[in-house]
């Protein structure tokens, strides 16, 4: 079955995550489609899936124009696809949830059905020691993961797309998955993989197609050639707009400001093992890494939100606990879901400006406390609109965010946590944004920046790390670091294969 | 406030949409307004498809209706008099959902409140002069008010849903009462049905008006207000506002929310325990089993209906109370068993969940 | 002593038994409605117009069987309250199960109005049926015979079919089992109508069979503890079994100790099942 993606355009909002992509899929060969974040790859996807409508563009398989209105569609077509997300049911057994899947089988037998039979199959192959009965909940999320892969399997399909299949997979266990991608190649299927890992490219595809802002930017059969790839991937730095960025002048004082060692903890399935770094007063941090590394939870970690299972956080010589508030109030946090975490949606503007000092008002306090203190915040972040009274979850997610970090910023905070604080604002926004935390470090405080973007960490940083699995590579010092050895870490090359491949 | 049990191990997820809306904005004044006439009308149109169903004439109903509410000036003071206990009752649920919990044990709280009331009339006797009614009235709170701490400290240290919790707690108060009344602290004068000795004067709380309306009314008044103040005009209400909102803002803030749910909870026990102990000292004069009959229950549709708002309270449990007095009109005129009225609240609760999803949708 | 000891223990079992019936149905009932993710609180008050409606049906036709229909019958339609409250106008499930609940006790106390008081002649029990004597189990009568064959169905029901497949996975993730394609809205109202349906039937079996007559509320929190005791039985239609016997035994103690004079702990044994349930619950 030979597919053919045709100028697929897609917007979200001002967002273009799909510029007028063109792509050919043959019988037979295993494409990777390598990518940042949000460089349209999964969108792709989605619209040949069916999932996401694309604004304009056309698909044609057997060089027959179709409509994918929905994944049913595709999936009468042939085409399968395996999202990250599982939507196992942990009490269910793996087979039960094979079974839910499975089109109509007779009334009694709650399992025999030829689909079934063939998922268990394909996942025989792929997760040998993996008992059928057991429930799915008792799956490790690398097993869960195989699990979603074998009950699309079942189906059969001509085009099989996977996104990041190998993101929680153990090393054997990505081993198998690639043997049985290249095996079905063999067998007459095309497969797509979507994915930031050089080595997946490397060991199963056949074409490696790179995307970058929406477009295609690199397609080559040479899927060892790293430094190539990377450098499509990454591109050369945007032409940095430079900026009326403070000048790092003042001397640092030789004591840490905020340090972790040896730092684990698991929420969720979020994981983190091992993390230390060492900041000095006025000294920012940039923590770079496809989402889903377990940046996130670091910052919660981080902020007092999450409680370490191992390791130790200091804050100008004091360890940090959870139950110090005196400690928490010198932290501010902007979390990576705002809207969520980090706001009292029914409640008023001002309430949520004030919402961390609240304990200390006086007792019998009106609500209308501290409006002049409010105002003046509005202004300075440029929160619109310009209404104290109304419920913060009437704000835009832009505004919303500036809002977050107007408060966060209000109370001269010593260690300042942010996640992907500038995702959904539009330049201007986000440059002010930059500049006010960017003041904050410039007056004192420690900066631990977390940010999908590589450009403006390598801009302003001072050191320079990547979240890779639960791990923190480096950090090192942001003068010397590469944009190589940086891509390298983002995607899970060691130094010594990328220098080996050069 | 999502429930979540989930099967088979850890719990039943029930879908459940948050039980009270909360509105800040200025205009939605005349929302409120709106839900109310929905409720009123689908009450309406559901009480008369029963009445017609039944062969009575909805007309004729709701005149016994509204004769039994505000026909005469008894009518009217016995409505009073039911809204009290409910009144107490309904903060036994509204306190806790400040905090977004869901607490159903005011029926309970009542019982061990009044059982609590009473065990100092019983040994204090005569002894205490007019301290006795102060002190009944505080043991009363007390023995409620720990009544209420049980289930707050299932939920805070061994995350026990509330609402089960408090569910069950109920339905071990209510034989306790039994073991109560009929055993060591039976009268042995009563012999058709087993309750204490009647309460001796300086027991019994004051009525006015030359009524049945007794100091708990006004008890539940002050009750109520007070908890409005608290609510929204000291820091400690925004705080309570800031937790059922945001928790984990709060939890940055330092502010514990254990401590919080317990509190509430014992709060609303002790109302609960002073209607329980009302009930049993001016209506029954003593304690007997069934005590309250009903007000935790009727306190839980009330705080319902009033969504939240913690002053509404008051004109919902006028109204539920109404239900309840014209329900023994209903009994005189028209011969239909009293237990009737129930299907009357069922039917305003249900009337007010719809209207409440109707407005809530309208928003959206 | 030993007189008192020897009445307590003879026939035991068998009353245990029957006491246990009506919470029994009341249990597979709101067993299958939690498994598939919803909380019914009405099944008290399904129960109660079971009760009612069975009691009636069956005065006056004679005929217990039919009365067991109508009562399973009015209980699944007042069941549909539940459901129409929970998911077409997402009411919190809590509130909307009381609701019902408080419609359940007054429609039941209207119902039965006219029949307080009376008494019919019920079930035949097994040994009269077969015409022979069994001993402990010659009392059996259909509604018992039929609730324990019943939690042995809905057991094979729900771990071996694929509707059952679908019912559990609708209850442990509605988002996956919508996205494999479950109707969750369809699943849950079954069950819901299905749990009003063995509640009763729960119900019918108490005025018809167990106390052969009908009282207002005669059903005494029976419902309310079935839903809590779902939980305690793990949600398994077999566990619910012991779970019920175990009611059953505490309410026959109690009735046996205040026959039997000590009628004081009576009262306190009256509250140990829902001890029972509260302690596993933590």
């Amino acid at each position: 079955m030979r597919v053919r993606l045709e100028q697929i355009r897609k917007t979200f909002g001002s967002v273009v995550a799909n510029a007028g992509v063109d792509l050919e899929l043959r019988p037979g060969e295993v494409v990777a489609l390598l990518g940042e974040n949000a460089a349209g790859k999964s969108t792709l996807m989605k619209c040949l899936y069916g999932y996401v409508r694309p604004d304009s563009g056309a698909f044609y398989v057997d060089d027959q124009r179709v409509e994918i209105a929905s994944p049913r569609v595709a999936r009468g077509l042939g085409i399968g696809m395996v999202f990250q997300e599982t939507s196992s049911i942990g009490a269910l057994s793996v087979r039960e949830n094979l079974a839910l899947g499975a089109p109509r089988a007779p009334f009694w037998s709650r399992t025999r059905s030829r689909v079934v039979e063939q998922s268990l199959e394909q996942l025989r192959t792929l997760a040998p020691e993996l008992d059928p009965r057991s429930a799915a909940r008792d799956l490790s999320s690398g097993e869960r993961q195989l699990l979603e892969l074998a009950k699309v399997l079942g189906r059969e399909p001509r085009l099989l797309i996977l996104d990041e299949p190998t993101s929680l997979l153990t090393r054997p266990e990505a081993e198998r998955l690639w043997a049985h991608v290249r095996t079905m190649a063999t067998a007459g299927h095309s497969v797509v993989m979507i994915t930031h890992k050089l080595e997946d490219v490397a060991q199963a595809a056949d074409r490696v197609v790179v995307m970058r802002a929406g477009q295609v930017v690199h397609e080559s059969r040479e899927v060892c050639d790293r430094a190539a790839l990377l450098q499509a991937m990454l591109g050369e730095s945007a032409a940095a707009v430079r900026t009326e960025s403070q000048p790092k002048s003042s001397p640092r004082t030789a004591a840490a400001r905020s340090c972790a060692r040896g730092v684990s903890a698991a929420a969720g399935t979020a994981r983190i093992e091992d993390v230390c770094f060492e900041l000095r007063a006025g000294e920012v941090l940039g923590i770079a890494g496809v989402t889903g590394n377990g940046q996130e939870l670091l910052a919660r970690v981080l902020a007092g939100v999450v409680r370490p299972r191992s390791g130790q956080l200091r804050l100008d010589d004091t360890e940090l606990s959870l139950d110090d508030p005196q400690v928490r109030s010198a932290i501010a946090y902007v979390p990576d879901q705002p809207r969520q975490q980090g706001c009292a949606q029914d409640l008023s503007v001002l309430v949520n400006l004030a919402a961390l000092q609240v304990p200390q008002w006086p007792v019998l306090s009106r609500r209308r406390f501290g409006r002049d203190q409010a105002a003046e915040l509005l202004e300075r972040f440029d929160v619109r609109p310009r209404d104290l009274d109304r419920p913060a979850g009437t704000l835009s997610g832009g505004n919303l965010q500036k809002l977050v970090v107007a408060r966060e910023l209000s109370r001269s905070p010593r260690l300042i946590v942010v996640c992907f604080p500038t995702l959904g604002l539009d330049v201007r926004a986000a440059r002010h944004i930059l500049d006010e935390l960017l003041a904050q470090a410039h007056a004192g405080a420690a900066l631990v920046w977390i940010s999908e973007e590589l450009d403006p960490l390598l801009e302003h940083a001072d050191q320079i790390a990547v979240m890779y699995r639960g791990r923190l590579r480096g950090p090192i010092a942001a003068a010397s670091a590469t944009r190589a050895q940086i891509g390298a870490w983002m995607t899970g090359v060691s130094e010594a294969a990328l220098g080996a491949s050069a | 406030m999502r429930v979540q049990l989930t099967a088979s191990g850890l719990g039943v997820r029930a879908v459940a949409a948050p039980p009270k809306q909360r509105r800040t904005f200025p205009r939605l004044r005349s929302r409120a307004l709106n839900t109310s006439a929905t409720t009123a009308i689908i009450f309406a149109a559901f009480s008369s498809a029963f009445f017609w169903a039944i062969g009575q004439s909805p007309i004729r109903l709701f005149a016994a209706l509204y004769d039994g509410v505000l026909g005469s000036g008894f009518a009217f003071s016995e409505t009073l008099v039911k809204a009290a206990p409910i009144l107490l009752c309904s903060l036994a649920t509204a306190l806790p959902a400040r905090v977004g919990l869901i607490s159903v044990g005011g029926e309970g709280q009542l019982a061990i409140g009044a059982i609590g009331g009473t065990a100092l009339v019983l040994s204090a006797g005569d002894r205490l002069g007019w301290l006795t009614l102060p002190a009944m009235l505080l043991s009363a709170a007390l023995a409620g008010a720990a009544y209420g701490a049980v289930p707050g400290l299932l939920r805070a240290q061994l995350r026990v849903n509330e609402t089960i919790s408090t569910l069950l707690l109920n339905y071990i108060a209510a034989p306790c009462v039994d073991y109560l009344v009929y055993g060591r602290w039976k009268d042995p004068d009563s012999l058709g049905w087993p309750s204490t000795i009647a309460f001796p004067d300086a027991a019994r709380l004051p009525t006015y008006f030359d009524t049945r309306i007794h100091l708990g009314l006004f008890l539940g008044l002050f009750a109520v207000l007070a908890a409005w103040f608290f609510a929204t005009r000291t820091r400690s209400g925004l705080i309570l506002d800031l937790l059922r909102s945001s928790p984990e803002l709060m939890q940055r803030a330092g502010v514990s929310w254990a401590r919080r749910t317990v509190v509430l909870l014992a709060l609303g026990g002790a109302c609960a325990g002073i209607a329980g102990i009302a009930e049993a000292s001016v209506i029954e004069g003593r304690l007997q089993s069934g005590v309250g009959a009903g007000a935790g229950y009727s306190g839980f549709l009330v705080a319902f209906l009033a969504r939240g708002r913690l002053l509404a309270i008051l004109p919902c449990a006028w109204i539920v109370a109404s239900l309840a007095a014209a329900g023994d009109n209903l009994q005189l005129s028209a011969g239909l068993p009293s237990s009737i009225v129930y299907v009357l609240q069922g039917f305003l609760f249900a009337a007010a969940l719809i209207a409440q999803h109707r407005s809530a949708e309208a928003a959206a | 002593m030993i007189e008192i000891l020897y009445g307590l223990l003879i026939g035991f079992v068998p009353a245990m038994i029957r006491s246990a019936t009506p919470l029994l149905w009341a249990l597979l009932g709101e067993t299958i409605t939690q498994r598939a993710g919803i909380i019914n609180l009405g099944t008290e008050g399904q129960m109660l117009v079971g009760a009612a409606t069975a009691f009636g049906v069956a005065a006056n036709t004679n005929n217990p069987w039919l009365g067991l229909a109508s009562g399973a019958l009015a209980g699944s339609a007042l069941s549909i309250g539940h459901a129409v409250l929970c998911l077409r106008y997402r009411a919190n499930q809590f509130a909307s199960g009381l609701s019902v609940w408080m419609i359940g006790f007054g429609l039941s106390a209207y119902l039965g109005s006219s029949f307080v008081g009376q008494s019919i002649d019920g079930f035949a029990p097994l040994s009269a049926v077969l015409g022979v004597s069994i001993p402990l189990l010659g009392d059996l009568t259909p509604t018992i015979v039929l609730a324990w064959l019943a939690s042995a169905l809905i057991a094979v029901f729900m771990d071996r079919t694929r509707p059952g497949l679908a019912l559990r996975a609708t209850g442990e993730s509605p988002s996956a089992a919508r996205t494999a394609g479950i109707p969750v809205t369809f699943v849950q109202t079954s069950a819901i109508l299905a749990g009003g349906l063995l509640s009763g039937i729960g119900g019918a079996a108490l005025s018809i069979d167990y106390a052969q007559t009908w009282a207002e509320g005669m059903s005494q929190g029976r419902g309310l503890v079935a839903v809590g005791l779902v939980i305690v039985a793990r949600w398994s239609p077999l566990w619910a079994v012991p779970a019920a016997l175990l009611f059953g035994a505490a309410e026959v103690m109690s009735l046996r100790m205040q026959a039997a004079g000590a009628t004081v702990s009576a009262h306190l044994l009256h509250t140990l099942p829902y001890v029972v349930s509260l302690v596993v619950f933590m």
